[in-house]
């Protein structure tokens, strides 16, 4: 697989982005989020509350004790945490997805950056993304 | 109506609340409620803020109910996976996807799915992008 996706031109200067389509658990409901790429944020996919309760994720939820978000001031907020698949391109990854209320904006982290290769060609604005012979990605699709 | 007593207000900004307030016809209070709900829906980000409260209330019941017989499921089922919905235990399940959907027939608002195993919190750092998102 291999993407290429321009940044998000909504800030100055642009952030790079990826567009995904994230399902439950049971592959019933989706929707398609722009998330960006934050290589400090060590989790997989933050969400705001109004697409985490969009997609239901609230049904398939870890217990409170299992999960502790952490600000960058060192205090800790609670996170709701549960699970999805995200497709890009051809693939299909389940990871765990977070939510809290401060957010409006998705977030794509560490934990989901360590499956593909990640480029950011700064001069292209362009967000590259590709997977490798062999990654431990989960593919249910046809690779490219 | 509930009466509150708040520590650490800024003086200047006090000050400005209350002339402003003073000059609408107001009293602090309905000037603290307004700026409350201003608040919540800022910080919503869009969402129902009522709907994510019953939401939480859901969750604080299911995961008492987990905490209460976790230790049991540990003895009884490791390794398999515990539904919990409507503030009761549905069952446990060979796989994670027969919870799901467990959870789903009950029709509750909220619910939990989790492998039956000893945990440890996991810590997960926000970054500064959380930050900045809070303070737009």
């Amino acid at each position: 697989m291999k993407l290429r996706q321009k940044y998000d031109k909504g800030e100055d200067p642009p952030y790079p982005a990826i567009d995904g389509e994230l399902y439950d658990p049971l592959m019933k409901r989706s929707m398609t989020i722009r998330a960006r790429v934050d290589s400090g944020f060590s989790g997989s996919l933050l969400l705001g509350i109004a697409d985490y309760v969009g997609l239901g994720l609230q049904h398939y939820e870890e217990p409170e004790n299992a999960i502790a978000g952490r600000l960058v001031t060192g205090i800790s907020v609670p996170l709701r945490a549960s699970r999805g698949v995200i497709r890009l391109g051809s693939e299909h990854l389940e990871c765990p997805v977070y939510a809290t209320p401060l957010l409006s904006k998705p977030l794509l982290g560490r934990q989901l950056l360590k499956a593909w290769v990640t480029t950011l060609d700064g001069p292209a604005q362009t967000t590259v993304i590709r997977s490798e012979e062999g990654s431990t990605t989960r593919t249910r699709g046809k690779k490219e | 109506m509930a009466t509150i007593a708040i520590k650490n207000v800024d003086e200047r900004l006090h000050r400005q609340i209350k002339a402003l307030a003073s000059l609408r016809g107001k009293k602090m209070g309905e000037v603290v409620n307004e700026a409350l709900r201003l608040w919540i829906l800022l910080t919503a980000k869009g969402a129902s803020m009522d709907d994510w409260m019953k939401l939480e209330e859901e969750a604080r019941n299911d995961n008492a109910v987990y905490s209460r017989e976790e230790s049991t499921l540990r003895a009884s089922h490791p390794g398999e996976y515990v539904a919990l919905a409507n503030g009761r235990l549905l069952g446990t399940y060979d796989t994670a996807k027969k919870a799901y959907a467990e959870v789903l027939n009950a029709g509750a608002r909220h619910g939990i799915v989790t492998r039956i195993e000893e945990k440890q919190t996991k810590v997960i750092d926000l970054g500064w992008s959380v930050m900045e998102q809070l303070s737009q």
